[in-house]
């Protein structure tokens, strides 16, 4: 019988039970070549821990997170952690020389994401970052469809993730309390991933609920960005905008071509060509993403059969695991620690040019950082 | 710079429709100042004075006339328009057709194909014009889709589905109105919108060959309407909270039916006014052998199309109705694609088409030959859901059609 491949867990949250649910589905939908195991959870508060250890049928049980990266018998960690905790757990798996899955944002700013790619360099083993929308069927459709050509050059790119979970009850300012602009990271994920690097920013963002108002640890922010390659982009994303629950709406508009993709109709893809209105037959086309040729979709029902959000996760591990059993490169489509260090440049520089109401460079973020020259 | 001669409309019924064509006659010089033919706005007639009166001051009408047979004889009077309950459609078309007067009648034409089928010969006998007000076959965005149809670009037709849905009768308050009554409708609401469903039905595929199809009512009694009560609600009457009198209804306020059509495609049809949530919800798809489109007048200013693709990108369109689709340059006033063209431009186009036909001395898009195939389909609704059995649509005998005259 093959070796099992032991995944340890990090972290108790939520994100926790869809990363769980994955690695299970992922042994009865499409088994790899060494069967996954979830061998060892780690969390800070023992009840929520063991309940959720006891759900995922995880054996194995600690309140100190080290104990599971040092585990001899843990081949992959998983870090689902909170943002402040994933530079420690990270390098130390990293030190050991394990292959680590790390939830986003990779570090609470550029300076602990670069520190994170730098290990991983240096340790030469898979590392990749949770953005998990990458692995979305029609999301990985959209970038195909980019990547084509069919879509020309990028003109604009707009992304909007709004939400309401905060509206009623906005966090209060504590130090640990999570920012929108780091949070939604998102959205600055998938402006790179349809091929989008940002030359400049500017932003406003503004924490605005609650009885502390102010410029810190933002409920919402509204970017624009100047694009390399000269096109332009506009990012914003909210926690107080009644109505919206995962509003998470993608668009880029080619000299060539359209398409957008709304995460609370998650399944389909809308694409724009302009050649469709010769005969008066233009418009969006709504495309199902569900038949076994578009991505990921052959592992799944027969076609016209739709996934969930959950099944990104089962996706992102599969590419992740593979290149670890199979001992290959990650596949390009998935974030790397090196997308984390972009993703967290772009997030410190929209925070600069919000809180000293200016033009910020991606650049002279990039120049307060140092990454040793490793070879990866 | 030459003057367009003018045509005297008299409208017979002063209700909700009665406006809405009132409205759209008026709306025409400014749409479409070619227009050969113009309307003239002369007089209306109805049972109900205030009503007509209503109406007369709104839209600049010269005149109320006391009756029907009164603006039927007028000189002034050279189409006669009819905003009725289908029971009382015959005698007002027989009329103006032996006054020589060219008639527009809103659907339903009559009560059945067979009282349809005397109102078209009297009218190819007299030689006027005869128009059906089945307004959807005007709204740009069906227009595509058909001429899509035409173009051969669906291939060859294999199924319809169509649904208009209503809910204004969810309310059992709503009073017994003449739509709820069989002596004056002829039928519930399947001659009322599944009237439109048959026509769409026979625009976009074909004629229809055989039905099979089930009625339902939904509230056997409704209280007695007040004396002024018009439109689908009864707006206007009397207030019905208290001990209000009640009256049967004799027709159905659902109906469904299974249909073939001559050239082998089927089409499931479903209409009812007691769909809760569904306000004038029509909604009409089509598929063929290597395409299909679909239509929703909720959202009637745009209409979706799938056409032969790569596998990766196939999907439906949604098109916007922009200037070079059919009849809505006219219509999109702001004269930009993404301005939209609302419920009465079909309207207008109905009656831009109807003018020019007159002038030209040809026939309508949709006459009383469609209204008689129309209430043929009806009746073969009511007969099969009386029956139980699937019924063939049987045409009465028609005339051949004489040239209109001028």
């Amino acid at each position: 019988m093959t070796d099992p491949i032991r995944i340890g867990l990090l972290g108790a949250g939520w994100i926790t039970r869809a990363h769980g649910h994955a690695l299970h589905t992922l042994n009865h939908v499409t088994p790899l070549h060494r069967p996954i195991e979830l061998a060892a959870l780690a969390a800070r508060t023992p009840d929520r821990g063991l309940a959720m250890a006891r759900d995922l049928g995880i054996e194995k049980f600690t309140t100190d997170w080290r104990e599971v990266v040092d585990d001899p018998d843990i081949d992959v960690i998983a870090v689902l952690l909170g943002e402040t905790a994933h530079l420690e757990a990270t390098q130390a798996t990293l030190a050991l020389g394990k292959p680590v899955l790390c939830e986003k944002p990779l570090g609470r700013d550029r300076f602990e994401a670069a520190a994170l790619l730098e290990a991983a360099r240096r340790a030469g083993v898979r590392a990749a970052v949770g953005f998990n929308y990458r692995y979305m069927p029609a999301m990985r459709l959209a970038r195909e469809i980019v990547d084509s050509g069919r879509l020309g050059r990028c003109l604009q790119f707009r992304a909007v993730y709004l939400q309401d979970h905060a509206a009623g009850t906005s966090p209060s300012r504590k130090p640990n309390a999570s920012r929108a602009i780091t949070d939604y990271c998102h959205i600055i994920d998938f402006m790179r991933y349809l091929g989008n690097e940002a030359e400049a920013v500017q932003a406003t963002a503004a924490k605005l609920t609650g009885a502390d108002v102010g410029v810190d640890l933002e409920d919402a922010y509204v970017a624009a960005v100047e694009l390399r390659g000269g096109g332009i982009a506009s990012l914003e994303a909210s926690r107080v905008a009644w109505g919206w629950k995962g509003r998470q709406v993608v668009e880029f508009n080619g000299t060539a071509g359209s398409l957008w993709w709304d995460m609370e109709d998650l399944n389909r893809l809308h694409v724009f060509y302009p050649g469709d209105e010769a005969d008066g037959t233009g418009g969006f086309r709504d495309i199902l993403v569900s038949q076994p040729d578009h991505p990921f979709m052959d592992m799944w029902w027969p076609p016209g059969h739709t996934v969930g959000w959950e099944h990104s996760f089962a996706h992102e591990w599969r590419d992740f695991l593979t290149a670890v059993i199979e001992d290959q490169p990650l596949p390009v489509e998935q974030a790397s620690f090196e997308d984390g260090y972009q993703a967290a440049l772009m997030c410190d520089a929209v925070i600069t040019a919000a809180t000293e109401k200016r033009r910020v460079t991606l650049d002279e973020m990039a120049a307060t950082v140092t990454v040793s020259d490793v070879p990866a | 710079m030459t003057v367009a001669r003018q045509l005297g409309i008299g409208m017979v019924g002063a209700g909700t429709m009665a406006g809405a064509h009132s409205l759209a006659l008026s709306m025409l010089a400014p749409l479409y100042p070619d227009l050969p033919l113009r309307p003239r706005l002369v007089a209306v007639a109805d049972v109900n004075d205030r009503l007509a009166a209503r109406l007369v001051e709104r839209y600049g009408y010269a005149r109320v006339e006391p009756d029907w047979r009164a603006l039927v004889d007028a000189q002034d009077v050279d189409l006669v328009v009819t905003c009725l309950p289908p029971a009382y459609n015959r005698e007002v078309v027989l009329g103006a057709a032996a006054a020589g007067k060219h008639v527009v009648s809103e659907k339903p034409l009559a009560t059945d194909a067979a009282a349809g089928a005397e109102l078209l010969a009297a009218c190819q006998a007299a030689g006027v014009f005869h128009g059906l007000g089945a307004a959807y076959r005007w709204m740009p965005a069906l227009r595509a889709i058909r001429e899509l149809i035409d173009r051969g670009e669906l291939g060859e037709m294999r199924s319809f589905r169509a649904t208009f849905l209503l809910d204004y009768a969810a309310d059992p308050d709503v009073p017994l109105l003449w739509r709820f009554q069989k002596r004056l409708a002829g039928g519930g609401i399947a001659i009322d919108t599944g009237y439109h469903l048959a026509d769409t039905a026979r625009y976009l595929v074909g004629e229809i060959e055989t039905v099979q199809g089930l009625t339902a009512i939904a509230y056997p009694e409704r209280p007695l309407p007040g004396a002024d009560a018009i439109g689908n609600r009864g707006a206007g009457s009397a207030d019905s909270t208290g001990a209000v009198a009640m009256g049967a209804v004799d027709v159905e306020d659902a109906a469904a039916a299974i249909v073939t059509f001559e050239n082998g495609a089927y089409g499931v049809l479903e209409t009812s006014r007691v769909t809760r949530g569904r306000r004038v919800a029509m909604e009409v798809e089509v598929s063929g052998t290597v395409g299909s489109a679909r239509w929703d007048l909720e959202r009637g200013n745009e209409f979706q199309v799938c056409l032969p693709s790569d596998e990766a990108t196939l999907g439906y369109r949604r098109v916007l109705v922009n200037a070079q689709h059919p009849g809505a340059a006219e219509l999109l006033v702001g004269g930009a694609d993404g301005t939209s063209v609302g419920w009465i431009g079909q309207v207008c186009a109905m009656w831009a088409e109807f003018l020019t036909a007159i002038h030209e001395g040809r026939g309508a898009h949709a006459d009383f030959e469609d209204g008689v195939r129309d209430s043929a389909v009806i009746d073969a609704l009511y007969a099969s859901a009386a029956s139980g059995v699937r019924t063939s649509v049987m045409i009465p005998t028609l005339g051949a059609a004489r040239a209109v005259t001028a």
